[in-house]
């Protein structure tokens, strides 16, 4: 038997494995772990994020940099998995020496980072999960959330109902902490106006038939939906030969009027529905909008660009510019700065609150419209909501 | 609400057009499953695979009725080429290996084709509209109901007698019987047992590209759009039973009936009554409601 | 069943990650930590593969189980460790006996499929039952003990729970049980025949590989500092699977190096393509097609070979 010389072989090979992957990190530009979703479903979503990361990257190193250092971005899949994300995390921590995450898209794996961040002490920034529990009850010290929080949300779409007349209102989104926060803070925001039924539906459910007769067969006259992205694209199509957006008044939270979901919907988008989106390619505001805009076109080769570059370029921003202000990029002293920082941004300037750990970034809301010239609806008046 | 005559019919409509719809591709897995008893997980992917093609015919020819049908057929022939491929290199030698390996291979295909689907056509959601003809809708009466729906409701017992009529009345439809209960001894009798073999499998992915171009309308076209029908169209083959053409039917009616009537009833913890179904069908009749045991098990 | 080489390979396995500390960083510590976690996890379900031969498509629920039982006792109930991970291994253990009790009714196919459903029936359970896994979200932030916060600690927590984990499969896999399990695997009628009460057997393994998959989950649990539905998912089912194919079902140390391979593989590939599924995807495909015994299968072969050859020369 010469099993044990392979024993040897093997144990050897696992040994210089491990060691192999332990080479030293190099110290000298200041590196910034970026966790999103890259393959998957959500992976659009990271891919646009990391385009606006990687542009505010290169202004910040063309303008030269932070106190001198270089910026470098390292990015790895979440996976949309908590495990997964926590694995990277800890990895982009301990092999690539990073201070600070920019991360994630869902609620449960931007916790699951939020963890590692608390136990590493190791700023973490979430650029596009919108759940309060992020800053709410799981809130700890290096945990920043870059996004207007399911209250905030709430607040501008229960404004909306009211200003659209809602006598009764019915509410349906994915049964996920996402809309359960959100609902729970409508209920308190839209004050004495009854809501006459919730409709959950399990994540990741497209068939929407029964929902949609649900919705029409209750009392409300206004209908507020939460289901996002591709649940909302199939959501539209199947209720619009049941002429549902004629027959009640259809307010949409969850940020779908968006150029991702305008795109592809086209003609089929719900004409003059109200809803919102954190960025278009087309608003022409200001000056600093169009150059951010241009930037990201030369990155992904189209101007028709989607809404999630801005919240990777303002993480960067904000991460940024609370090293150059602390003067360091050790995480106690960027948490210190980044607490009431404001920065401006290409929607103008964004405070990040000093005690909540959350900020004020506008969002846009308004109708969604056929527009001429296009076969793409959009948003139209453009409304910047702060 | 039970009580409201025209709200109960719509969701007797809803559980028909969502029973029929996914029957269409159960019955192609529930076919791969009986004739070479493998566990196709890659039949999401499949089925996937029609969407993006459908979505891809759809935006050259234009939303025309003449691309969206055009696009139904290229999905189930672009999956055919496909299919075939796979078959013959790869599937075929798996055949007298263990039942995991041949999990685990469409497990690979699972993982591979929708990397593949991500390097084509990008990680980007579409939408494919509604043919124009059956953009509208019906008046039944009752109530009106989407064209596009009835259509699915109509053709999923076209598409159940049309495969009972090739099993029954044709002479390869005796072939697929005869492998399903005995290979061996078809092999024995002459016939050509991999060539069965390569068609079931290319036809059966077929069947399930062309259930999703037909899915496509009511959907997204995402990278995560195989996750949950594999689950679903499990469920239909066990509840209906392993091979079991008007098993996985009735399964799909089960299924669909059970989801719309499900949520009504149990809300959000519907999620949990169609596994405890499934588990109850294996474990009172492992051979489905419809399906024969075998003697071979132990 | 271990043969001589495989022993000597887990020695050395273990000595080597014993020196991993002595690196002085802190990745390599981190890293074997994962590794061992998902080597125990993998090795567990290697006692119904390659020992009964049992194909389970749902071996994540009890990594999940673990996990959330362990997560829960923690930090609800504030029980300290030496009662809580216990209890969470015991409740693992009477989930599996349960659970396993009508999985070994069937067999084959229908068995994988079983073990399938009855996953994503613990999976819809912690997706749903918010007051005690978090729902959606997971469960997040788990007391842990204050030595848990120095890797090195934990290193050396993981450490002693793996060896001991793999010490009493070892055992297991080396005594009169062990050889009843892979007679059934071999030949089921056969083995009845000879009077092992096959299901009954079947049962046992089903319920070792569940604890101990528990245990596997249990540290998870500690090391991400929460737990989450996906753990319970079809599809780490899968990725575990494919772990202990790799390495080779049919041995004893397979499954870890399998776990080792993938694991260090899947962390650095996908840290240069977001691609990382297709690659996963053709090793899988490789190994089904040509390399159906696994890495120690192939080792094996070219250790024939070679032998073969020195004898030749000699």
């Amino acid at each position: 038997m010469k099993n044990w010389k392979f024993g040897i072989a093997g144990g050897v090979a696992v040994l210089g494995s491990m060691l192999a992957v332990s080479h030293a990190f190099a110290a000298d530009p200041i590196k910034i772990g970026v966790v999103l979703p890259t393959s998957g479903g959500l992976a659009s979503y990271g891919l646009t994020m990391i385009d606006g990361v990687k542009l505010a990257v290169q202004e910040i190193n063309d303008a030269g940099g932070i106190n001198g250092r270089q910026l470098e971005y390292v990015a790895r899949d979440s996976q949309t998995n908590p495990n997964v994300a926590s694995a990277a995390a800890k990895e982009l921590i301990s092999k690539e020496g990073v201070k600070a995450i920019i991360g994630a898209v869902s609620s449960g794996v931007t916790l699951a980072v939020s963890e590692v961040a608390k136990q590493e002490k190791v700023v973490l920034f979430a650029p596009a999960a919108r759940a309060k529990s992020i800053t709410g009850e799981k809130l700890h010290k290096y945990v920043f959330q870059g996004i207007k929080t399911t209250d905030d949300e709430a607040r501008d779409l229960a404004n909306i109902l009211k200003d659209q007349g809602a006598k009764k209102v019915c509410m349906t989104g994915y049964d996920y902490a996402y809309t359960t926060d959100l609902f729970e803070a409508m209920k308190s925001e839209l004050g004495n106006i009854p809501i006459t039924g919730e409709f959950l539906v399990k994540l990741g459910t497209n068939d929407f038939s029964t929902l949609i007769s649900q919705l029409q067969a209750n009392e409300c006259d206004a209908v507020l939906g939460a289901l996002f992205s591709g649940g909302f694209v199939a959501f539209a199509k199947q209720a619009k030969p049941f002429g549902f957006f004629e027959s009640k008044k259809v307010v949409w939270a969850a940020s779908v009027a968006s150029t991702e979901v305008t795109t592809q919907l086209k003609q089929d988008y719900p004409e003059g529905m109200w809803a919102g989106a954190f960025d278009f390619w087309y608003y022409d505001g200001s000056e600093a909008h169009k150059k951010f805009q241009d930037g990201i076109a030369k990155i992904e080769g189209t101007k028709e660009t989607g809404m999630y570059a801005l919240n990777g370029y303002r993480a960067m921003y904000f991460i940024a510019e609370a090293m150059k202000k602390a003067g360091s990029d050790d995480p106690d002293a960027v948490v210190a700065a980044l607490e009431g920082l404001t920065i401006e941004t290409p929607l103008g300037p964004v405070t990040m609150d000093a005690k909540t750990h959350r900020v004020d970034a506008a969002e846009f809301y308004g109708p969604v419209v056929t527009v001429a010239g296009s076969d793409v609806k959009r948003m139209s008046p453009i409304n910047l909501v702060k | 609400m039970f009580t409201n005559p025209t709200f109960m019919a719509i969701q007797v409509l809803n559980s028909l057009s969502l029973a029929m719809n996914l029957f269409i591709i159960a019955s192609a897995l529930t076919l791969i499953f009986g004739v070479l008893r493998i566990v196709n997980f890659a039949h999401g992917a499949f089925y996937m695979i029609g969407a993006y093609v459908l979505y891809s015919v759809v935006g050259s020819f234009g939303e025309t009725d003449l691309g969206f049908w055009t696009g139904v057929i290229a999905a189930g022939v672009v999956m055919a080429a496909v299919a075939y491929v796979v078959e013959r290199f790869l599937l075929s030698r798996l055949y007298d290996k263990e039942h995991l390996l041949q999990l685990l291979f469409t497990f690979a295909l699972v993982l591979i084709i929708k990397d593949a689907v991500k390097m084509i056509w990008g990680s980007l959601q579409y939408s494919v509209s509604y043919p124009p003809m059956m953009s509208g809708a019906v008046n039944l009466g009752i109530t009106y109901y989407p064209t596009y729906l009835l259509f699915l409701c109509i053709l999923g017992p076209l598409v159940a007698i049309g495969l009972w009529l090739g099993l029954e009345k044709t002479r390869w439809g005796r072939i697929l019987r005869a492998a399903r209960l005995d290979r061996e001894m078809l092999g024995a009798l002459g016939t050509d047992v991999t060539k069965v073999f390569s068609a079931v499998f290319v036809i059966g992915a077929a069947m399930a590209a062309i259930g999703g171009a037909l899915a496509a309308p009511r959907v997204a076209v995402d990278p995560g759009m195989d996750a949950l029908v594999i689950i679903d169209c499990f469920i239909i083959v066990i509840i209906g039973g392993i091979g079991s053409l008007w098993g996985s039917f009735v399964g799909a009616l089960i299924l669909g009936f059970l989801t719309v009537f499900g949520t009504l009833i149990f809300r959000e913890w519907e999620i949990v009554l169609v596994y405890v179904m499934m588990i109850g069908v294996l474990l009172v009749r492992p051979w489905g409601l419809f399906g024969q045991p075998e003697a071979e098990r132990h | 069943m271990a043969t001589r080489g495989q022993t000597i390979f887990l020695i050395l396995l273990f000595v080597a990650l014993a020196l991993v500390p002595l690196a002085g960083e802190r990745y390599p510590l981190e890293l074997a930590v994962q590794l061992m976690i998902f080597g125990l996890f993998a090795m567990s379900l290697n006692v119904l593969i390659g020992h009964v031969g049992s194909i389970s498509f749902g071996h994540a629920a009890f990594f999940a189980i673990g996990g959330y039982a362990c997560a829960y006792f923690q930090t609800r109930l504030g029980w300290p460790i030496f009662v809580s991970m216990p209890a969470a291994i015991g409740l693992t253990a009477v989930c599996a006996l349960i659970i396993g009790y009508f999985c070994v009714r069937l067999t084959e196919l229908y068995f994988a499929i079983l073990t399938l459903a009855f996953s994503m029936l613990v999976w819809a359970v912690a997706f749903k039952w918010t007051e005690v896994t978090g729902g959606g979200d997971g469960f997040v932030g788990i007391t842990a003990p204050d030595f848990m916060s120095n890797p090195v600690l934990f290193f050396w927590f993981t450490f002693a729970i793996v060896a001991v984990s793999v010490g009493l499969l070892w055992l297991l896999s080396n005594s009169t049980m062990g050889k009843t399990f892979i007679a059934i695997r071999e030949n089921p009628t056969r083995a009845d025949f000879l009077g092992v009460n096959v299901r009954r057997m079947r049962l046992i393994a089903f319920v070792i590989a569940g604890a101990f998959a528990g245990i596997a989950g249990a540290l998870l649990s500690f090391y991400v500092r929460g737990m989450f539905p996906e753990s319970a998912f079809w599809t780490q089912s899968g990725q575990v699977m494919i772990m202990v194919l790799l390495g080779g079902m049919h041995s004893f140390v397979g499954p870890i190096l399998g776990a080792v391979v993938i694991y260090v593989l899947e962390t650095f590939i996908s840290q240069y393509t977001q691609y990382w599924p297709i690659v996963l995807g053709t090793i899988l495909l490789l190994i089904v097609m040509f390399a159906p015994d696994g890495l120690i299968g192939m080792f094996r072969s070219i250790g024939r070979r070679m032998s073969m050859r020195g004898r030749r020369n000699a």
